[in-house]
């Protein structure tokens, strides 16, 4: 342990560094913004699909057989323009840690995006000119967006740190003159998306957020949504934590976006009037896959061990412990446990805490792929919202029974490590009265 | 025995350190340490040998540049001399 302890202090660095690179901070702060858009989109999308049996016929005896178009008009204003507003955020974000005026950097975003996006659709029978297409401002879109988020967020900012841009005098608003410093920005940002459109039309013969899709999304997707995926993300979330990096903030600045492409592509799919077959169509491992599968009850699926600890533990410090992490457990909150029980740097419960989370992944993998659970959309709930209830929301009965079963798993994982250090506890206590009563 | 908490804000130049601990594992008291980050940060160090259980430090990233929180231990907490080295170990 001592061993891997020292190997991992030779790579740390190099994490962080990773983890806390510009790129790496515009993506995760920029498209934390986007949050609202899909939190309250789901509530509509809830409604219009909600996981009850016989749920659309009841609402359309009410309200006719057209209920769901509103709830729709919604959705594609929230999670099929998600790569739009994220685009805008990355590279605002960008401009304002490099402390340069975001504002007209998260336009230009906005600019160079809809530039090197297709301004037409083919139908059955014509070509129709003069529109945004929102199959690519939503999940089809998302890495598009980041790769041009940071690229026009780096070339602003360039501009800008460099003092390259239309000065006017102090008394100038500043509105004005924020307008005007942009200019010379804009300009090359502008002209650089245009040269990309061309390029990407005339070399490629397609729009370049379709070659994106096809060269880095798709791929990336297939590698995230793939057993190895739900192997490899639980793994390293909880391989970092023990090492005292918060590993949830550096596995998701990462997988985030792609993980929601998943699930917003799964959703296209649903929209269509399609079904989802895990295998076929269907993405498996989306945002909700590890929001509500692997770090549920905190990192590390350490609600399992809280209950234990109620109800298994001998010690007052672990009975008192357990009691006390119950509630914030219930709400995915696992503080008191990664530094107090203690599990972050502690070499016994390195096993169980990969463990775990890693056999979740493979099981709720399974369960999807086989059909108990279905795959997930574009539903998704605060990280807060307790286990089972999550559950239901995101998946129905079944990703409910699903919780319900590995957080009894995590307890049984957990419970011989936890009357080791129980037994311990118990010996210290008994030792403590003794000196006491001396 | 205290568990610690840090929040560390700012940039690498200009930050602030807030220390808190806590008695019971969820409610955290602000230490009640004075003068400038250093002299704060030596304070600690001392209440933290003389109280710090074996638990790890929690750490929490709300810098500019640093957003990622980290844990230390105890150990390699007091290793570390001064406010301006730890904060440059926070980025490693």
């Amino acid at each position: 342990m001592a061993n891997l302890s020292e190997k991992f202090e030779i790579i740390s660095p190099y994490i962080m560094a990773f983890a806390t690179s510009k790129p790496i901070n515009a993506i995760k702060d920029g498209l934390v913004a986007t949050m609202p858009l899909t939190l309250v989109g789901s509530v509509f999308l809830l409604i219009a699909c909600a996981p009850i049996p016989g749920w659309n016929e009841w609402m359309a005896g009410i309200f006719g057989a057209d209920w769901q178009a509103p709830l729709w008009q919604v959705t594609g204003a929230t999670f099929d323009l998600i790569a739009l507003v994220g685009v805008v955020c990355v590279a605002y974000q960008y401009a304002k840690n490099e402390g340069c005026e975001p504002l007209s950097a998260g336009m230009l975003g906005i600019v160079s995006f809809v530039i090197v996006t297709a301004s037409s659709v083919v139908t059955k029978t014509e070509v129709v000119g003069g529109v945004l297409p929102k199959v690519w401002t939503g999940g089809k879109g998302m890495i598009t967006a980041i790769l041009i988020g940071l690229a026009v967020g780096y070339i602003y900012s360039w501009f800008c740190k460099r003092k390259i841009v239309i000065k006017l005098p102090e008394g100038v608003p500043e509105g004005v003159a924020n307008a005007f410093t942009a200019l010379i920005p804009a300009a090359a940002i502008i002209t650089l998306s245009f040269m990309v459109y061309i390029g990407s039309k005339d070399l490629l013969g397609q729009t370049f957020v379709e070659f994106i899709y096809k060269v880095v999304q798709i791929p990336l997707q297939g590698i995230s949504g793939s057993l190895f995926g739900a192997v490899a993300i639980p793994f390293l979330i909880s391989f970092f934590w023990w090492f005292g990096i918060h590993g949830a903030t550096v596995v998701g600045g990462v997988m985030g976006p792609i993980l929601q492409a998943n699930g917003l592509q799964n959703q296209d799919i649903m929209n269509a009037g399609g079904t989802l077959i895990a295998g076929q169509n269907a993405h498996i491992v989306t945002q909700q896959f590890i929001d509500q599968f692997i770090t549920f009850g905190g990192s590390g699926i350490t609600l399992g061990l809280v209950v234990a600890m109620c109800f298994l533990a001998k010690s007052n410090q672990m009975k008192t412990l357990g009691k006390l992490s119950l509630i914030p457990g219930l709400f995915n909150i696992n503080e008191p446990i990664l530094f107090g029980f203690t599990i972050v740097l502690n070499p016994i419960m390195f096993l169980p805490f990969l463990m775990v989370p890693t056999l979740s992944g493979i099981i709720t993998y399974f369960s999807i792929l086989y059909g108990l659970v279905p795959p997930f959309g574009a539903i998704s709930v605060p990280w807060t919202t307790p286990p089972i209830l999550s559950g239901f929301i995101i998946g129905g009965w079944q990703a409910a029974t699903l919780q319900l079963c590995i957080i009894i798993m995590a307890a049984f994982i957990y419970l011989p490590f936890l009357k080791m250090i129980d037994k311990q506890q118990v010996k210290q206590e008994m030792q403590e009265n003794l000196s006491e009563a001396e | 025995m205290n568990l610690y908490k840090l929040k560390v804000s700012g940039d690498d130049t200009a930050f602030i350190v807030q220390y808190s601990f806590s008695k019971n594992f969820l409610d955290y008291q602000d230490c009640d340490f004075k003068g400038t980050e250093d002299q704060k940060y030596i304070q600690f160090l001392k209440d933290l040998r003389k109280n710090g259980g074996m638990q790890p430090i929690n750490i929490k990233m709300k810098m500019s540049s640093k957003t990622v929180d980290r844990a230390m231990t105890k150990n390699k907490l007091l290793l570390i001399p001064d406010v301006y080295q730890l904060i440059e170990k926070l980025g490693q």
